[in-house]
């Protein structure tokens, strides 16, 4: 299916998900929950976690379908929703690690490895998961939207809610951190 | 529009990251939502008033129209049926405690209002000196 008829399909299904249609909600979820379930557990790390924030964006859809403006495509608004839960969880899992003075590691990147852990990691898929996992969560999201979930600077403007400048910025960011820590790697050296 | 440049490395990384399924367990748990979370359609919320009649009286005035709207018989589960009684009742609690303030007032002779008044303004005064248990901006609003 090409994206043209992808975003036409979503917008149709959106007004029938408005009306109630059941059967439409399932096409959009089948369409889309796979992609916003990887988003959702490359951020979080936590199988368990990941798939609330997926039942929770979802639930979300259902409830406030009305909502939703054509001017953006359906998946730019499922990652924002998606992400704009993660940030939520975050939030209270670091204010949680705050009252309590718990974790000093997850101030920076409350689900994510500190770098000086990432060489203990055995394979190059804990590792490339590891140091995305280190970057902060800004350019984390923005790696993850461009290279993985295929979103345009644009798109990804919208989710984080910044300027595509921004965008452009933080990705430049997070692929020279990204770089350097791979370079060490068998990954960098091939 | 500037796209972002592939960077070999970056994307020998993401390939490089292990596949992640959708768990069977997720996919019933969104299925089952339209089910645990029902909401009525569009239609089914404009059929919700039936039977609707216009009417027309023409007369000295000119033509004067409405309709007549008849709504459905209250069931268990409308919540319209419920709306006016809860309106009712802030309304009537509210108006029951004027009432009751100023019966209060009207029992109470000058020297007796004199000396509630003192208490209230000896009470006030022991709970300004007592900040501790203020907060800041609140003891601040009330010293104002």
């Amino acid at each position: 299916m090409t994206q043209v008829t992808q975003v036409e399909d979503d917008q149709a299904l959106m007004v029938r998900i408005a009306a109630g249609d059941a059967q439409a909600f399932r096409q959009l979820c089948d369409a889309h929950a796979q992609a916003i379930h990887v988003f959702a557990f490359r951020l979080l790390r936590n199988e368990t976690e990941a798939q609330d924030i997926v039942q929770e964006a979802f639930l979300k859809v259902w409830l406030h379908a009305k909502k939703y403006q054509p001017r953006a495509r359906v998946t730019t608004w499922l990652h924002t929703i998606t992400r704009n839960l993660i940030i939520d969880r975050y939030r209270s899992a670091r204010e949680k690690a705050q009252h309590f003075e718990l974790d000093h590691e997850r101030e920076h990147a409350p689900y994510s490895d500190r770098p000086s852990r990432l060489l203990e990691k055995k394979s190059t898929a804990e590792l490339v998961a590891a140091a995305i996992a280190a970057l902060p969560e800004r350019q984390q999201s923005a790696l993850l939207l461009s290279h993985e979930q295929g979103l345009s600077q644009n798109e990804i403007a919208e989710v984080l809610d910044c300027s595509v400048d921004a965008v452009e910025s933080l990705l430049k960011r997070a692929r020279t951190t990204l770089r350097k820590t791979l370079e060490t790697t068998d990954l960098g050296k091939n | 529009m500037n796209e972002p440049d592939r960077d070999p490395l970056i994307d020998a990384a993401f390939r490089a990251l292990p596949d992640v399924e959708l768990p069977a367990q997720l996919r019933r748990r969104i299925a089952q939502i339209p089910i645990e979370h029902p909401r009525t359609s569009r239609w089914s919320e404009f059929s919700f008033f039936r039977n609707v009649t216009a009417w027309a009286v023409s007369g000295a005035l000119g033509i004067i129209c409405g309709f007549f709207i008849e709504l459905p018989a209250p069931g268990e589960d409308q919540v319209a049926v419920s709306f006016p009684s809860k309106l009712e009742r802030p309304v009537a609690v509210e108006a029951l405690d004027v009432e009751a303030q100023m019966e209060a007032e009207a029992e109470l002779d000058p020297l007796d209002q004199l000396i509630a008044q003192a208490w209230q303004d000896d009470w006030e005064q022991v709970w300004l000196d007592d900040e501790e248990s203020v907060p800041a901006h609140d003891s601040e609003e009330r010293t104002q």
